[in-house]
C-alpha cells in the first residue's frame, strides 16, 4: 500500500525539527505558499550554539517539498536539487521559513524558500531553491484537507534526542559518515527523507573538517533515491579560500552496489564575530 | 540557455569567439573545455571572474548534457559554481562528467583546474530538463570518437575588460544594480541571453553590492543559478539583496529581470564574495 494514503506518513523528520507547517491563502492551480515555523530547540544546534546547517537543509526540504506538492496535485514531488545560502546561524527562534512556488511544470517544480528569525526581528538566515520532479503516486495523493495545517508537536526539550542520535548518524572513516535507514527516516516514497540526506551531507562535512567549521552553504543534488542502506556520505575537501575551505561530499547506498545517490558541495567557514 | 553549436553560431562577432574557448567531447560521456586566461577577464587580485568560469562551465556542460540526452533537447534548470580563486597563468580547463541522465533531467558535474601546477581552481555543478526534440534543434552527434573544435576565430580576443566588452553598465554599484542590453553579442542559439552571461551580470552585481556592505574588496567566490526563464527582449537588470557582510565575506541574492518583457524574473541566483586569500 502506498504511503500517500495516509497522509502523516513520512512526516517524523518534519515532527522531530519541530516544524508546523500551514498553506497560506487559498489553493490555486499550479501555485502554493507554505510558512513553516520551529523554536529550533537545543537539539537542533552544535557546540556553539549555532543552528546546524543540516537542519536548516532538512527544514527548507520539508517546508519546500511540501508547498511543491501542493501545486502539482494529484501528483506529487521528489527533490532533486537543493541549493541553500545561510547568511547568520546564530539565531535565536523561532525560525520561520516561508516557501513560494517560481514555477510549476509537467515534470519538475521549483520552489523558492527563505528562512527568517523572528526573535531577531525577521532577520534573514538563510535563502535557498529547491527543484523537484513530478511524479504520480501509485496509491494516489496524500488526502489533504485545504488550506492544510500539519502541526509538529513541540516535545520536552529533555526529552528530544540529539541530532546523531535521531538521524543514527556515526563515523565510518576519517571523512565519512553513515546512517541505517530506519522507518522514521523515510519519506512517503519510502526513501531516505531528503532532509536525513542534508543532516548526513552536514555530519560528513564538519567530520573530515573539524572544528571549528560550520557548514553554512550547500548545494546537493538528488541523484537517485537511497532504500536499502547503511548510507554512506563521503566527503573531500577540496581546497581553502579566504572565508572557508570547499567541501565535496558523496552519498552511496552501500547496500544497493554502492550506488551513486547524492552529491553536494559545501561552504563550510570558522565562526564569524556576530 | 545552453549552447550547442549550429551552423552560424556563434556569429562572427560574439562573447564566446573573443573567449577563445575550445571544447573536446569524449566517447566516455565527458568533455573539457579549455579558456586561456587574460588580464581582460580577471578581478583586481587576478583571479579570473566567478561569471567567466561560469560561462566555461555552461559551455562545456551543455554540449556533454545534449549529448546525454539526444535525441532529446534540454534546457539549464541550474548551475552552481564553488571556487577557490587565485590568479592563474595559461589555460584553465573545465572536465564535466555526466552524475545521472534520466528521463526527465541530467546531472553534471564540473571539476576546474589550472595547468600552472597547482590544479585545483573549484567545483561546479549543473541541472539541465530535458525537453521532447523539435525540428528547430541542432542534431546532436553522439561522440564515437574524441573530437575537439574551437569558438576562436582569427582576430578574436579581448582588448578591453568583459564588462565592458559587453556593454555592462553600473548603475548603482552600493545597492548592486547593474544593466546589459541584449545584442548579438551575448545572445544563445534561442536569441536570449546565454546562460554564462547571465552569471556575469549576476557576479557584478553581487561584487558590488557586496563590495560596499563589507566595506572590503571582496570578490565573488560561489554562484548559485537558477535560470527561470529566457530573457529575450532586455536590456537585462538586476535587483540585489544583501544578506550578510563581514569583512572576510558576504552572501547577496540576485534577481535577474527582463526589463523589456514588462521586468520578467529570469534568473534567481545568491552569491558569496570573499576577500582574496
Amino acid at each position: 500500500m502506498s504511503a500517500f494514503t495516509d497522509p502523516d506518513a513520512g512526516r517524523a523528520v518534519a515532527r522531530y525539527l519541530g516544524v508546523t507547517m500551514r498553506e497560506v491563502g487559498e489553493p490555486v492551480e499550479g501555485g502554493a505558499t507554505v510558512r513553516g515555523e520551529s523554536p529550533i530547540g537545543p537539539h537542533l544546534r552544535g557546540p556553539a550554539g549555532t543552528v546546524r546547517s543540516g537542519v536548516l537543509v532538512a527544514m527548507a526540504d520539508s517546508v519546500a517539498g511540501l508547498c511543491s506538492g501542493l501545486a502539482v496535485l494529484p501528483g506529487w514531488v521528489v527533490s532533486t536539487n537543493l541549493m541553500l545560502t545561510a547568511g547568520r546561524l546564530d539565531a535565536r527562534g523561532p525560525l520561520q521559513l516561508d516557501a513560494r512556488v517560481l514555477r510549476a511544470g509537467r515534470n519538475a517544480v521549483v520552489a523558492a524558500v527563505e528562512a527568517r528569525d523572528a526573535g531577531r526581528g525577521g532577520a534573514r538566515v538563510a535563502d535557498g531553491v529547491l527543484t523537484s520532479t513530478v511524479l504520480d503516486p501509485a496509491g494516489g495523493p496524500p488526502v489533504y484537507t485545504r488550506p492544510l495545517v500539519l502541526r509538529a508537536p513541540q516535545p520536552p526539550v529533555d526529552a528530544a534526542p540529539s541530532l546523531p542520535e535521531f538521524f543514527g548518524v556515526h563515523v565510518t572513516g576519517p571523512t565519512r559518515v553513515a546512517v541505517e535507514i530506519a522507518p522514521h527516516l523515510r519519506n512517503p516514497w519510502g526513501i531516505l527523507h531528503g532532509g536525513a540526506i542534508g543532516v548526513l551531507v552536514d555530519a560528513a562535512a564538519e567530520h573530515a573538517l573539524g572544528p571549528p567549521f560550520d557548514a553554512t552553504d550547500v548545494v546537493c543534488h538528488f541523484l537517485r533515491p537511497a532504500r536499502i542502506g547503511p548510507v554512506e556520505a563521503r566527503a573531500e575537501v577540496l581546497g581553502t579560500r579566504g572565508d572557508g575551505q570547499i567541501v565535496r561530499v558523496a552519498v552511496h547506498d552501500t547496500g544497493a552496489d554502492d550506488r551513486l545517490c547524492a552529491v553536494a558541495i559545501v561552504t563550510a567557514r570558522p565562526p564569524v564575530d556576530r | 540557455m545552453t549552447s550547442i553549436a549550429p551552423p552560424g553560431y556563434p556569429p562572427a562577432r560574439h562573447v564566446l569567439r573573443d573567449l577563445r574557448i575550445a571544447v573536446e567531447h569524449r566517447p566516455d560521456a565527458t568533455s573539457s573545455a579549455w579558456l586561456p586566461s587574460s588580464p581582460f577577464l580577471s578581478a583586481e587580485s587576478g583571479a579570473l571572474h566567478a561569471g567567466v568560469l561560469a560561462t566555461l562551465v555552461d559551455l562545456a556542460g551543455g554540449g556533454l548534457a545534449a549529448q546525454a540526452a539526444s535525441p532529446d533537447w534540454i534546457a539549464t534548470a541550474d548551475l552552481s559554481l564553488h571556487l577557490l580563486p587565485r590568479a592563474v597563468a595559461g589555460d584553465v580547463e573545465a572536465r564535466s562528467r555526466v552524475l545521472r541522465a534520466g528521463r526527465t533531467t541530467v546531472v553534471l558535474e564540473v571539476e576546474l583546474r589550472a595547468h600552472d601546477g597547482d590544479p585545483g581552481l573549484g567545483a561546479a555543478t549543473m541541472s539541465f530538463a530535458v525537453l521532447p526534440r523539435r525540428d528547430a534543434n541542432p542534431v546532436v552527434d553522439q561522440a564515437d570518437t574524441v573530437s575537439r573544435a574551437t569558438m576562436a576565430a582569427p582576430g578574436s580576443g579581448f582588448t578591453e575588460p568583459v564588462g565592458d566588452r559587453i556593454g555592462l553598465t553600473v548603475v548603482d554599484a552600493a545597492t548592486g544594480v547593474v544593466e546589459l542590453p541584449l545584442t548579438d553579442y551575448v545572445r544563445n542559439t534561442l536569441g536570449a541571453l546565454q546562460g554564462g552571461m547571465a552569471a556575469t551580470v549576476v557576479d557584478a552585481a553581487a561584487q558590488h553590492a557586496l563590495r560596499a556592505a563589507c566595506g572590503t574588496p571582496v570578490e565573488t567566490a560561489d554562484l548559485q543559478l537558477t535560470y527561470l526563464a529566457l530573457a529575450r527582449v532586455g536590456p537585462v537588470v538586476t535587483r540585489t539583496q544583501v544578506l550578510s557582510a563581514w569583512p572576510a565575506f558576504g552572501t547577496a541574492h540576485v534577481e535577474l529581470l527582463d526589463a523589456g518583457a514588462g521586468g520578467r524574473l529570469t534568473t534567481l541566483a545568491r552569491v558569496v564574495a570573499a576577500r582574496p586569500a
